[in-house]
């Protein structure tokens, strides 16, 4: 069905737009427009309007959806008219309409055949491939034939059903196919084929993975035969076993049954044996050597009890001392303080002078009439200065005042008329000028004068300290001094240090030998504890006792040639006297007679305690000698010192000391520098003021009164030059301002007078306090302020003065309350009053420390005696608690006597023994043998050791055989249960088993899709050949004669040549010649397309679908030839078929213009 | 007394027949029958029951690997640790004649002759098992009247492999019925062979077939388990079905003759699986689909085909703390398309119609023709001579023309019905 008119009522951007396609619905139709014109959607409603508006339309945009409407006059083949009106929506949408009139609708629905009639009954999709017609479309149909190789059933297949390149849907499907399965060896991958393969190797794991029920039979029973095989041959080694036990355990309890009968008898003959406990002996032992060592111990400890006391009498406290030892150690911390306190007093002392001199120099500056005191006096005070100061500036104002109205006169008066002051000679001012000059030539030197005073203070200073560090006075002590050569020195150290090195040797001798005397001493006493013994000294010494009192009776009372000898008798007879001498040496030989030995080793040891005490008594006096010496090197020491004014120290001391000297005297000398500094500038500042001065006084100007300081000169000497400046300027100026002087000078002299009389009142003010200041009337404003810098000066020199002097007294009060605390100690100790505190207080602290160390040692020596009383009673405890253990030993063992317990102890040992062996011999049979001992001596009445040897040897012989045996019998039995147990109920098998139906499955699931792409493959291959074969003819005739109007001859007509494998399309040249559609140029291949597609319009109309055909932009990018062409041949089909051309190119217009006639080509302008 | 009454355990048989199992959780499926024996033995041990009665087919046959009967021995041993007796008929797979004897006995398990039926008294226990193995596979007569007559003051427990009178896709073996078996006076018949679940009879005497433990192809749908009985005073106190499979099966259709879209059809899909695996969400649920009816759907599968498949699969994986394997989907769709009207067209896809009319017109034609176009694919193994191209039925090939007709038009016009769009 045809259409002759479009409604465009509401419907993309057209509201009630009718296109008119002319009456016959027949003929070219050429609808164009410019861009935005609404083409698209002009399209769009021819095919919308013939199987309705979709749901998601693109039209919407103007109207709404509910509004949209398209309406439509068609004609079908039979000449019959429709008017139908579309709407968007659901349900019937299609009506019949009065479209030329008011467009109202029937409401009628279309009937279906009605609407058959309109789609021909296509889908949209369908009508839109077959008979709609893009640029792009064209062009993939026209590159489709170049691609195609020829084959013409796909060119007239695709040109039939508009669809678009046949070849790769084919090739898509069978892909799809050899996806999923491809025959052959070059189908590994694809995935039948791999579940094949799969399956197969599954398969195959599945056979070697099972285990046959035979195979396991066999492997049972293998092993069950090489377990009965081993468990015979244990058996029998079991057994053998049990009996080489058997004789093992009779051959070790026989032993044992004769041990357990012989402590049976032991022990029936020590039935009456006390059993002691088995530590008795041990705790005898322990007893008596508990009492002899406490024994002994006691008697030690009495020893050195005896030996501290005598240590301790030898201790002499030096108690005076002690007793002021708080003082003498608080004296000794107050030393360390003496040499500041002298350090500060010499500073003070300095300051005091210097200060002192200052303020007098400082006093004589300002009035050198007057005392100190009194010009201190005469020192403002602050509310003075203060007053002082503002006088001066009301002068200062006055005067300024004066001078700007003088100034001011002088400039408007004559100066002709002006009385001007002279000038000074030229002389006088040339000598201020070189005066001035000089002086401040010399402002280093006089900057220097002022820093000077404090360097000196503090060079004092520390000449001071230096002076102190080495204990001396002042400058004219250390000038005194005549210090050693260190040569000197050495000699003297060497000499005391060899002394000391030689007594420290003796006294170690002495504490050797005191050492070896107290152990003499000791074994001494130990050889007389047990009574005296005589020697052969003591003997030698009776019998020459006793020879000597013979010699004496015979002498006497025999020969008469000696008289009696009283010294002899000791006041006795002399007769009674010898005879007790022969009675003593008697006695004393018999006494060493009975001891010996004693006798010797107390001879031995008393001449050698003798040896001893004669040795020390040497060394003794050896050091007496040696300390005389040392006294005498002391002495002569001494006396060198004194004799070269030094201090009283030893030498390495003095070596330390005298070293700190050149320091000092560096010190010294600085001091002395700077003072001769002092002097040499204050004697320049003389000569500059004196030469000031003389300079000031010969301008006539000024008169100093000759004791102003450099300092007030200068100022007054400034003063005078700023006036002699100040006159030559009105000298200068006098001659220009007289005139106008004069003519003002009554006006301003009044203001003078009153000025002059201003300024003479605040000098008359002032006099007084210049005169306080100890300055004349006429001194100036600045004179004035000088003079009070100078009171400021001395005020503060004066301050300086007085602290000076403060810390004097305090550096004084401090040194004396040390003398006062010293003197209250040797007053105290009854000592002399000593000529130097320090070493006083150092000789002091010696004593005392001294005097502590024999305290300290008689402690020591108490305590030890207290620790020996408390370890002699502890032994004594000791010895007394070991006889009581003694004791109770002997009654547990029932003896009187300690002798006894020895014997007693060896007999309970023997019981107890047998007890043991007793005991260990049943708990020995009990753990070798689980038979009693009944059964064991019945089991061994009848064997003996050569039979049970013999069965032991033939035991071992069948033991070893089977031991040999056995391993190998084991080794088959481990064979063959590894073998059976290597056969388990795991899954291998089954496993295998699920992965062949894995892969079973898996061929099932891919057998479905590669049958249906091969299937599908096969329907279009075939449907291909039979299409081609059926409307091959008929095409090609139609599609030539449209090809040949299009190629304006060019091509007379299209053949199938079917010489190759695959029939291919063929055009023929006017000429005869033949080329092939992949060799043409794409615009000829479009033509081509384009007359396959009319033809194949052509054989469906003739099948009773008629639709319109519609070609958007098809020749845009044809040349006008080609376009031309074109247009006339669908000017030919469209004598039958109506052809609707959309176009937004108005050449083409023009062109179908010029190439088609009139009554064929209807143009719809948008 | 309780005992467990259990049959066709079917060891080592594996999942038959599956279409599938790609995307399968193959480690959750790998011994699956093995997997449901240790699970009634742990059961058994876990109920503390007395007696486990096995009532035939424990092998799938004669084993072709050792290590399942070994694997059955060390279950056994397990039981007899615990103290349970175990009572075994075998049935028409591991008949006598069928399984080569070769494991040793295990005490405690006692194996009925083939020979003679006969009965077992357990005293202690209140409890007399009575029954009889197949000596063959084929036992076409019944054992029933045989069997002994019923212990006086006993539990009478009577085990039979059977078919009873006829049960659809078993083979009639050892042939009996309701009526004879309770003219045996016993309490309880334990029967094998069917696999699926029936209580043929609740009581005097209760009469259970308990199906097989687990289900070993797609069609064996459902729970699969055993029978827990408890026995107070020689009457039936409780008797329950517990389920023990490892994968239970499901066959699902869907209509989707009124669904529209791709994610319409996954929703019913999933609403549908919901509903199933609602009892059991701790195990595999194994899925074949079947989706039927006319639906644009089909057009989309024609054009990109695996989309279905593709849609109901990431609807299963959206399936929330249930497992869900699918094993297949089938589809028997077709699309809204005027055949008729399109074979008169006499352009392209009008030659397309006729000609898949031409070839299916003519069985022995469409024979011919799918022989010449499928014969590449030869020698298949004989396990896959269900899906051998060689042994497609007329009516597969028919379905797989009209495939291809379907793919065919879809794949030269994008889409493929004819008719309106509104």
């Amino acid at each position: 069905m045809r259409i002759r008119k479009l409604y465009l009522r509401a419907f993309g951007p057209f509201s009630n737009r009718v296109l008119d396609f002319g009456g016959t619905a027949q003929g070219l139709v050429l609808v164009h427009g410019p861009n935005e014109a609404g083409k698209s959607s002009t399209l769009r409603a021819i095919s919308d309007l013939r199987f309705g508006i979709p749901m998601q339309s693109k039209d919407d945009f103007v109207h709404e959806p509910s509004d949209m409407r398209i309406g439509g006059e068609f004609v079908d083949r039979h000449g019959k008219d429709y008017a139908l009106l579309r709407r968007k929506g659901r349900g019937v949408t299609l009506v019949f309409a009065d479209l030329r009139g008011d467009g109202q609708t029937t409401e009628m629905p279309v009937p279906p055949e009605v609407e058959a009639l309109l789609t021909c009954g296509l889908t949209k999709q369908a009508y839109e491939s077959m008979f709609g017609l893009n640029h792009q479309r064209l062009r993939e149909g026209g590159q489709a034939l170049q691609k195609g190789e020829g084959d013409i059933g796909a060119a007239l297949f695709e040109a039939s059903a508009g669809v678009r390149s046949i070849p790769q849907v084919l090739e898509r499907l069978e892909g799809s196919a050899r996806k999923f399965f491809m025959p052959g060896a070059r189908g590994k991958n694809a995935r039948i084929n791999e579940a094949l393969a799969a399956y197969e190797d599954s398969h195959n794991a599945f056979k070697q993975a099972q285990v046959r029920p035979a195979q396991w039979a066999d492997l049972f029973k293998k092993h069950q035969a090489a377990a009965e095989a081993l468990a015979s041959g244990e058996g029998k080694r079991v057994e053998l076993s049990s009996k080489l036990l058997l004789i093992q355990e009779l051959r070790a309890v026989a032993p044992l049954i004769s041990t357990i009968d012989n402590s049976m008898r032991l022990l029936s003959d020590l039935a009456s044996v006390t059993l002691l406990s088995e530590s008795a002996p041990t705790e005898r032992a322990a007893a008596e050597s508990g009492l002899s060592d406490a024994q002994s111990n006691a008697r030690a400890a009495s020893a050195d009890l005896a030996l501290e006391q005598k240590h301790l009498d030898e201790l002499t406290p030096d108690t005076p001392i002690l007793e002021v030892g708080p003082a003498v150690k608080r004296l000794a911390a107050s030393a360390e303080s003496i040499g500041q306190h002298r350090k500060d007093l010499a500073d003070a002392l300095i300051e005091v002078e210097l200060e002192t001199g200052r303020v007098a120099f400082l006093a004589t500056r300002i009035d050198a009439s007057l005392g100190t005191v009194q010009v201190l006096g005469k020192a403002p005070t602050k509310a003075q200065k203060a007053q002082v100061d503002e006088l001066l500036r009301g002068v200062e104002l006055a005067q300024r005042a004066l001078d700007q109205h003088m100034e001011s006169e002088r400039q408007g008066a004559d100066p002709s008329a002006k009385a001007i002051d002279p000038l000074p000679s030229a002389e006088s001012r040339a000598a201020l000028r070189v005066a001035q000059e000089e002086v401040a030539r010399s402002d280093q030197d006089l900057k220097r004068l002022v820093a000077l005073p404090g360097d000196i203070k503090a060079a004092q200073r520390a000449a001071a300290a230096a002076l102190d560090a080495v204990g001396l006075v002042d400058e004219a002590a250390l000038r005194s001094i005549h210090p050693l050569l260190d040569a000197q020195i050495d000699s003297v150290i060497a000499e005391q240090s060899g002394n000391l090195s030689r007594r420290n040797g003796y006294e170690s001798r002495i504490g050797a030998i005191t050492k070896a005397l107290e152990e003499d001493y000791a074994h001494r006493e130990r050889l007389l504890e047990h009574g005296v013994v005589a020697t052969r000294d003591d003997v030698s010494a009776a019998r020459s006792h006793r020879e000597l009192g013979w010699a004496l009776v015979r002498g006497t009372y025999i020969d008469g040639t000696n008289p009696p000898s009283a010294d002899y008798a000791g006041g006795g007879l002399l007769p009674d006297v010898y005879e007790k001498a022969v009675t003593h040496a008697d006695q004393l030989v018999d006494a060493l007679a009975k001891d010996t030995d004693r006798a010797a080793q107390l001879q031995g040891n008393k001449r050698r305690i003798d040896s001893l005490e004669a040795d020390r008594e040497k060394l003794h006096r050896d050091i007496e000698e040696l300390d005389e010496a040392e006294r005498t090197r002391q002495t002569a020491w001494n006396q060198m010192l004194s004799a070269a004014n030094l201090p009283a120290q030893p030498p390495a001391s003095l070596r330390d000391w005298q070293a700190l000297l050149p320091v000092a005297r560096a010190a010294v000398d600085a001091v002395q520098t700077k003072l001769d500094e002092l002097e040499r500038i204050r004697r320049i500042e003389d000569a500059l003021a004196t030469s000031l001065r003389a300079a000031i006084i010969s301008t006539g100007l000024a008169a100093p009164t000759g004791s102003e300081l450099l300092s007030t000169l200068s100022a007054m000497a400034a003063d005078l030059d700023r006036t002699i400046k100040q006159r030559e300027a009105a000298i200068h100026n006098a001659e220009g301002t007289e005139v106008e002087r004069e003519r003002q000078g009554q006006l301003r002299a009044a203001q003078m007078l009153t000025l002059t009389t201003a300024l003479q009142t605040a000098k008359i003010a002032l006099r007084p306090v210049l005169a306080s200041l100890l300055l004349p009337e006429i001194a100036s404003v600045s004179v004035a302020r000088a003079r009070i810098v100078e009171f400021d000066d001395l005020v503060d020199a004066n301050a300086r003065l007085t602290s000076a002097e403060t810390k004097k007294r305090r550096a004084e009060q401090g040194l004396s309350v040390v003398a006062e605390s010293a003197r209250a100690i040797w007053e105290s100790l009854g000592d002399k009053e000593p000529s130097d505190l320090r070493l006083y207080s150092e000789h002091l602290s010696a004593r005392l420390a001294a005097a502590e160390a024999v305290r300290t040692e008689r402690t020591l020596a108490e305590h030890a005696m207290a620790r020996a009383r408390i370890s002699e009673s502890d032994h004594e405890k000791t010895a007394s608690r070991h006889s009581e253990a003694i004791v109770a030993l002997c009654r547990a063992a029932n003896v009187e006597s300690a002798s006894l317990l020895p014997e007693a102890e060896v007999q309970s040992r023997r019981k107890r023994q047998a007890q043991e062996d007793l005991d260990r011999s049943h708990r020995q049979l009990v753990s070798v043998s689980r038979h009693s001992i009944e059964a064991l001596r019945a089991l061994l009445v009848d064997q003996d050791t050569a039979r049970m040897d013999a069965d032991e040897a033939i035991c071992q012989r069948e033991q070893a055989s089977i031991d040999k045996e056995l391993p190998a019998l084991r080794g088959r039995e481990e064979l063959a249960r590894h073998q059976l147990e290597a056969i388990d109920g795991s899954d291998v098998a089954s496993a295998a088993r699920e992965a062949m139906e894995r892969a079973a499955a898996s061929v099932r699931s891919h057998m479905s899709p590669w049958i249906r792409s091969r299937i599908a493959h096969a329907v279009l291959a075939e449907a291909l050949t039979r299409f081609r074969d059926r409307a091959q003819g008929p095409m090609l005739l139609a599609a030539s004669g449209y090809f040949h109007r299009m190629t304006r001859g060019e091509f007379v007509r299209l053949l199938s040549d079917d010489s190759g494998a695959v029939p291919s399309l063929v055009a023929e040249r006017s000429n005869g010649s033949r080329i092939r559609a992949e060799v043409m140029s794409d615009g000829t291949a479009d033509q081509l397309h384009l007359a396959l597609r009319l033809a194949a319009v052509d054989i469906r109309r003739s099948a009773g679908i008629d639709l319109p055909l519609v070609l958007d932009d098809v020749l845009m990018t044809s040349d006008e030839e080609r376009t031309g062409a074109t247009l006339e041949a669908l000017a030919d089909f469209a004598r039958e078929n109506q052809v609707i051309v959309f176009t937004h190119h108005r050449h083409i217009v023009d062109v179908a213009v010029e190439h088609v006639t009139g009554d064929t080509l209807t143009l719809v302008p948008l | 007394m309780r005992f467990i009454h259990a049959s066709d355990l079917h060891i080592d048989s594996p999942l038959h027949g599956l279409d599938s199992y790609d995307g399968a959780p193959v480690e959750r499926l790998r011994g699956a029958s093995r997997q449901a024996l240790i699970a009634l033995v742990d059961l058994a041990i876990k109920q503390t029951v007395h007696i486990v009665l096995l009532a035939g087919d424990i092998y799938d046959g004669d084993w072709a690997d050792f290590r399942t009967g070994l694997f059955f021995r060390d279950q056994m041993l397990r039981l007899r640790r615990a103290g349970i007796l175990v009572f075994i008929v075998k049935g028409n797979h591991d008949a006598a004649s069928q399984i080569t004897r070769q494991l040793p006995d295990v005490e405690g398990v006692h194996v009925f002759s083939s020979h003679t039926a006969e009965t077992i008294d357990l005293e202690a226990l209140g409890v007399a098992v009575h029954g009889r193995s197949f000596p063959h596979r084929q036992v076409p007569e019944d054992f029933v009247p045989h069997y002994p007559a019923p212990v006086a003051h006993r539990f009478n427990i009577g085990m039979l492999h059977t078919s009873l009178n006829g049960r659809e896709g078993h083979d009639p073996y050892a042939p009996t019925s309701v009526e004879i078996l309770c003219d045996r006076g016993y309490d309880y018949f334990a029967l094998g062979h069917v696999h699926a679940r029936e209580v043929v009879r609740d009581a005097n005497p209760r009469i259970v077939f308990p199906g097989n433990l687990q289900g070993r192809r797609a069609k064996e749908t459902g729970p699969k388990g055993c029978e827990l009985v408890t026995v107070e005073g020689g009457v039936i106190a409780d008797a329950e079905f517990v389920s023990l499979e490892v994968v239970r099966w499901h066959q699902l259709r869907l209509d989707a003759s009124n669904i529209q879209t791709i994610d319409a059809l996954a929703k019913a899909f999933a609403d549908q699986m919901h509903k199933l695996t609602a009892d059991a969400r701790d195990r595999l649920h194994a899925v074949r689909l079947l989706i039927h009816g006319e639906s644009p759907l089909h057009r989309m599968e024609a054009e990109q085909p695996g989309t279905i498949t593709a849609a109901i699969q990431a609807a299963t994986q959206d399936l929330e703390e249930v497992e869900v394997w699918l094993e297949e989907v089938r589809l028997d769709m077709r699309s809204p398309f005027d055949r008729a009207a399109s074979a008169n067209r006499t352009d392209a896809s009008g030659e397309v119609v006729r000609l898949v009319d031409a070839i299916g017109g003519d069985d022995d034609a469409l024979k011919v023709w799918f022989g010449k176009q499928l014969g590449e694919m030869k020698n298949l193994p004989g396990s896959l001579a269900d899906v051998d191209p060689d042994n497609l039925t007329v009516e597969a090939m028919r379905a797989y023309l009209a495939d291809a007709e379907a793919t065919v038009l879809a794949q030269l016009f994008g889409v493929v019905s004819e008719g309106s769009s509104q």
